[in-house]
């Protein structure tokens, strides 16, 4: 790696800053965040400028030409035109999981979520936390008699994506209503911009309930329930439960895999991979540079900040391919 | 990073105009042209519809040897009043668009330096912006300059994608002035500012009238690189902005306090909407016509 950042260096006059402009998920902002500052210290030449903008604008500028990075929780389809024609790579960088948080004043025990229940609260079916089906389900918990305000994505945005996904494998209610997206026709709730948003709004709203990836639950110091999965067993999501969903399904050659709802009991069932998104061919050699020993770096080095923030890391074996795929960028 | 300031009003010396597009780089919310000084750069300029002239670091300044003038008051975000001085170019070029003999204030824009993470040269604002339309494309970021209005004659844009108003300023200030803005359902007078790398800024006023204050005071503390230097402000979340006819939902708001910035008079206005709102749309400042346009390139 000290023999690839001197090449940077070298093959720029010294005074130059190269830019390179990423923008997209706001799932695996905190990461990228200290990835993008770390890398541009060890290469002062060299800087990624990301915006996270969300998911679903980040890929429509990826698409437009703006971007020289993209990234995104969800995979571009087959049929996709970006993916046809200009060729886009996936390289996955971390593995989060999507919890619903949710803000009730005094309540100290984990609530459990069915994939229905769930479903029912976003569908607006389910209104009130004294709802008949939820005490059922979580016994000894006080739930409130109060109205839940449903806080969600107002953006495009994976973690959206990641949360249908999940609830179109598990509900036929929500496959038949609202499918699977980063932009969905919500029947409930207030939109709200961003993971931040998201976490922020529920945190200064009491009887609230919303969606974000686990990071943002942690750093704002917000409750999030267990969630059902495959094996019919309530799952807090942590860097194991998480890790387990990733071990449970195998990595495809291009890195295009949904591991939600993931067989094996200890899985947390709403977690995802998230990628970077590159072009295929780079036409300007430095930052087609720069954007390679990013990605080398990141599985090298950045794997381990990665815990440290709260991601999981990628599995071993992902990230051996991951480095190998590197030479995929022409 | 919103800012204004005063003191050099000088109209430049307009040469060459046409229709021009040039790319920008989107740094941490704000909005970066490159720009020549004198036949040498590219230097990185700020594009800041709420600077009243156009601006140079200091550090630049005396690397161009240019000529420093008399000191001047500026007014801005940060600590307070500033002393600044007084230069002027003999040629300043965005893109094609040359600009001759041109007037400026030099400060010491370190900070804001710091903040964008490479040097920051100067800031282009209303003496720049005020005989052109021109058009802020946050999406594909590009900015075009047109001779004439993109947009044809009469057409009203008042609906959950675009809204058009009329360019009104108020007292002392350049911004830009947004009215029929709701939030929380409460209207609300608010500022464009390409120079504020935030979302939507509360003014005090505003956020008693709202009742937000236990809010703003238990928000998340944040610090606001100015060109006066720093300024505290606190983060949190309303639940509904509209601009006019266009429903943003919810909204991440900066609270201010009282010495955020000298131009925070609350009759004038009652907050800011900064880049991080304006970058899901096209902003076109046509200032011979005084109108607004804001186009949403949301999905």
């Amino acid at each position: 790696m000290i023999r690839t950042a001197l090449a940077i260096a070298f093959s720029l006059p010294a005074s130059a800053q190269v830019l390179v402009n990423g923008a997209g998920a706001t799932f695996p902002y905190p990461i990228y965040a200290k990835w993008f500052d770390e890398f541009h210290r060890l290469h002062p030449s060299a800087l990624i400028n990301y915006q996270s903008v969300g998911s679903g604008a980040g890929i429509r500028q990826l698409k437009a030409g703006v971007l020289d990075l993209g990234a995104s929780d969800m995979p571009l389809k087959d049929d996709d035109p970006a993916v046809s024609a200009r060729g886009l790579l996936h390289f996955p960088t971390v593995i989060g999981g999507v919890v619903p948080i949710y803000n009730i004043p005094k309540l100290t025990k984990d609530i459990d979520f069915t994939p229905e229940l769930l479903a029912g609260i976003l569908l607006g079916r389910i209104t009130r936390w004294d709802d008949p089906k939820l005490i059922e389900l979580n016994r000894g918990v006080k739930l409130p008699s109060a109205e839940i305000v449903v806080i969600h994505r107002s953006d495009g945005s994976g973690t959206t994506y990641i949360l249908s996904d999940y609830l179109a494998k598990t509900s036929s209610e929500w496959k038949s209503t609202i499918g699977v997206g980063t932009s969905v026709s919500w029947k409930a709730g207030i939109g709200a911009k961003g993971n931040e948003g998201v976490a922020g709004l529920v945190k200064q709203t009491p009887f609230s309930m919303g969606y974000v990836e686990l990071v943002y639950s942690v750093q704002n110091r917000l409750t999030y329930g267990r969630v059902q999965n495959a094996a019919s067993r309530f799952v807090k999501a942590d860097l194991a439960s998480i890790r387990a969903a990733a071990s449970a399904s195998s990595m495809p050659d291009d890195f295009r895999v949904s591991i939600t709802n993931a067989a094996g009991k200890d899985a947390y069932p709403i977690a995802s991979y998230t990628w970077l998104l590159t072009p295929a061919r780079i036409s300007d050699p430095i930052k087609k540079r720069i954007i390679v020993d990013f990605l080398r770096w990141m599985i090298l080095h950045g794997q381990r900040m990665a815990m440290e923030v709260g991601y999981a890391p990628l599995p071993e074996a992902v990230a051996a391919k991951v480095l190998k795929a590197c030479d995929r960028v022409q | 990073m919103a800012a204004l300031i005063s003191g050099w009003i000088t109209q430049p010396a307009l040469t060459q105009s046409s229709d021009l597009e040039i790319p920008f780089d989107f740094l941490h919310n704000q909005i970066v042209l490159r720009v020549m000084l004198n036949g040498q750069g590219p230097f990185s300029f700020i594009l800041d519809t709420g600077t009243r002239g156009t601006a140079i670091d200091l550090h630049l300044a005396r690397d161009l040897g240019l000529p420093l003038g008399t000191q001047a008051v500026s007014q801005g975000v940060g600590a307070g009043r500033s002393g600044g001085r007084s230069t002027t170019f003999v040629e300043l070029c965005v893109g094609s668009i040359v600009v001759r003999r041109l007037d400026a204030a030099v400060f010491d824009l370190s900070g804001v330096s710091r903040t964008l993470g490479r040097p920051l040269h100067g800031v282009l604002g209303f003496s720049f912006l005020d005989s052109r339309i021109t058009q802020i494309d946050y999406f594909t970021r590009r900015i075009r300059f047109f001779a004439e209005s993109p947009f044809p004659p009469n057409v009203p844009r008042n609906d959950a994608k675009a809204i058009s108003f009329p360019m009104q300023f108020r007292a002392n200030s350049v911004l830009p002035v947004l009215e029929n803005c709701h939030v929380n359902g409460m209207r609300l007078t608010l500022t464009i500012d390409t120079g504020s790398s935030l979302g939507l800024v509360l003014f005090p006023r505003s956020i008693e009238r709202l009742g937000l204050a236990e809010l703003a005071r238990s928000g998340i503390p944040m610090d606001a690189a100015g060109y006066l230097g720093e300024a505290r402000l606190t983060k949190g979340w309303v639940k509904s902005v509209v601009l006019k006819t266009i429903d943003l939902g919810a909204v991440e708001v900066a609270y201010v306090r009282k010495g955020y910035s000298d131009d925070e008079d609350p009759e004038r206005r009652g907050g800011s909407v900064g880049n991080a709102i304006l970058q899901d749309f096209v902003l076109t400042l046509d200032y011979p016509a005084r109108l607004v346009t804001l186009q949403s390139t949301a999905e």
